[in-house]
């Protein structure tokens, strides 16, 4: 176990030692610190130890001369990741191309907050663009090439992303990280342990309009494929479903998903939702299934002042009964609904206390969280 | 009763003065500050809080770069509410939120005056925010345009 740290305690020590070189040779490199305590409480299991789960965001980013610099590591107990590893340079003034792992450009959220939980108001976020590997249903990551920018007219801008990359395989047998309750899961390309063969291509096109360049509030849509190799558990490989040694081609799943969303900033009113429409087609024993469902969220936040800020969100996923996808992804709420309440203290702290009612697709959960989370 | 009859020359200038020392004392003006080697035309208010939130303005093909002045606790809560528009709270957020979404830096901040005032000799191109007055005290500094006046 504690070989297991090391090494990826060494790799996360690699990937920001990348960031040492611009630091000595120009002195703006940004550092970012987001720490987090996690109590969960779900109805089925009595309160442990394994309810707690600290973890760590870090993340820095900076210029070597013309070459940008951007480097994200996640620890926690049980998961140590190098969330992004970034390296490019900017195209024009107002755009950049990048190399390497980055978040996949889909929706609002996705791109808003990912690891930086400080950043979002609440504490979990919508079940359909939950982290792959927590039992969400669109690969988080990509390894490849991003190229994004702003288009600036007057006072409003249109920001665009372009992804090309290595996307996610789905590991019918893996537990679920980041705090997810799923037994199959999806998991991203590893840089530092890379099994090209167990990935195939995802691609996604992003694209939001700022009304006001410098505010929040933006709409916008984006389409993705995702090639998804289906990892077969190996209580299928012991059946002889999915003979791995014989079998000279991966089985895989076409993700298909396009979605539009909405941010809406006014004063101490925050209004955040997305919908997504999914189309996979999923290989089984006997043919490839072809099915499609959708999913779409709205979270409600109103600042009261400076310190308290509750806020409230449904969750809701149609057309999803007996959808092959979606049986591989156990750990996936259809609905829940969710309140809140966040309490920001001076020094970039916040806590909050958060209770949602899940439903999956077989059984229904009740979850009562709280997190103290910081920016450093 | 008419009022010079009532007050002598003497007492009616020791009022002029009071007023006028008042008036000096309480019309603060904020101002956009470079050295004086910045020699670049002033830039709109929709300019002026784009780069503050970290986001390129180009002026003579060289990209301004802004600093926060936080020496002073009252110019700055001034620069927030009428130049960006946001608590600190949330400026700060904004900030931190575009830094780790896109991996651009940040707007640099100085914590003193003469640290400051050092960055913009440095750079013609570093553009801040301060009051007239100390401004007006230092020959170095160039008032590029003028951001905000008390009104009594």
């Amino acid at each position: 176990m504690l070989y297991i740290y090391s090494n990826y305690f060494i790799k996360i020590a690699l990937a920001f030692s990348f960031l040492a070189i611009p630091l000595k040779v120009y002195a703006e490199v940004n550092f970012l610190i987001f720490p987090e305590i996690r109590l969960d409480y779900n109805n089925d299991h009595s309160f442990s130890s394994d309810n707690i789960t600290p973890s760590v965001d870090i993340f820095a980013a900076g210029n070597l001369g013309f070459i940008n610099i951007l480097a994200e590591g996640y620890i926690s107990e049980d998961l140590q990741h190098i969330e992004r590893l970034q390296i490019g340079f900017n195209v024009t003034e107002s755009s950049r191309i990048w190399f390497g792992r980055h978040h996949n450009p889909f929706g609002y959220w996705h791109t808003q907050y990912h690891h930086g939980t400080f950043l979002q108001t609440s504490i979990s976020r919508p079940s359909m663009v939950e982290l792959g590997a927590a039992g969400g249903i669109v690969p988080s990551h990509s390894t490849g090439v991003l190229f994004e920018g702003e288009i600036e007219q007057r006072t409003s801008a249109w920001h665009y992303a372009l992804s090309i990359g290595l996307t996610s395989q789905l590991d019918s047998s893996a537990a679920g990280h980041h705090g997810g309750d799923s037994t199959a899961s999806l998991h991203d390309f590893d840089i530092f342990n890379p099994e090209p063969n167990d990935h195939e291509l995802g691609y996604a096109f992003r694209l939001a309009y700022l009304p006001d360049a410098l505010e929040e509030t933006q709409i916008g849509g984006f389409i993705t494929r995702e090639e998804i190799v289906l990892k077969p558990s190996p209580h299928l490989l012991s059946e002889g479903m999915h003979e791995e040694e014989s079998s000279t081609e991966n089985e895989i799943i076409t993700l298909d998903v396009v979605g539009v969303f909405l941010n809406f900033q006014h004063l101490d009113f925050h209004l955040i939702t997305e919908a997504y429409y999914l189309t996979s087609k999923v290989p089984t024993e006997m043919l490839v299934q072809t099915s499609s469902f959708s999913a779409a969220y709205l979270q409600i936040e109103y600042a009261v002042n400076e310190y308290w800020t509750p806020y409230m969100r449904v969750d809701r996923s149609f057309s999803y009964i007996n959808d092959p996808y979606l049986q591989l992804l156990d750990g996936y709420p259809v609905n829940a609904n969710t309140i809140g309440i966040r309490l920001d203290l001076p020094g970039n702290n916040a806590i909050k206390l958060e209770y949602s009612k899940r439903d999956f697709t077989h059984e229904n959960t009740d979850l009562w969280l709280m997190n103290w989370s910081a920016a450093w | 009763m008419k009022l010079s009859n009532r007050l002598s020359i003497k007492q009616i200038n020791i009022l002029l003065m009071s007023l006028l020392l008042s008036v000096s004392v309480f019309s603060k003006e904020l101002v956009l500050v470079a050295s004086t080697t910045a020699s670049y035309e002033p830039l709109s208010p929709f300019e002026v809080r784009k780069i503050f939130l970290g986001y390129p303005i180009t002026r003579a093909n060289n990209q301004l770069i802004a600093i926060r002045n936080k020496s002073d606790e009252e110019s700055y809560q001034i620069f927030l509410q009428k130049v960006i528009h946001l608590s600190a709270r949330n400026y700060e957020r904004r900030l931190m939120s575009k830094t780790f979404r896109t991996g651009t830096p940040t707007v640099l901040e100085a914590d003193t005056l003469p640290a400051l005032k050092n960055k913009l000799f440095n750079n013609e191109f570093n553009v801040s925010v301060m009051w007239l007055e100390d401004v007006d005290s230092d020959s170095n500094l160039r008032v590029i345009q003028r951001l905000w006046k008390q009104t009594n």
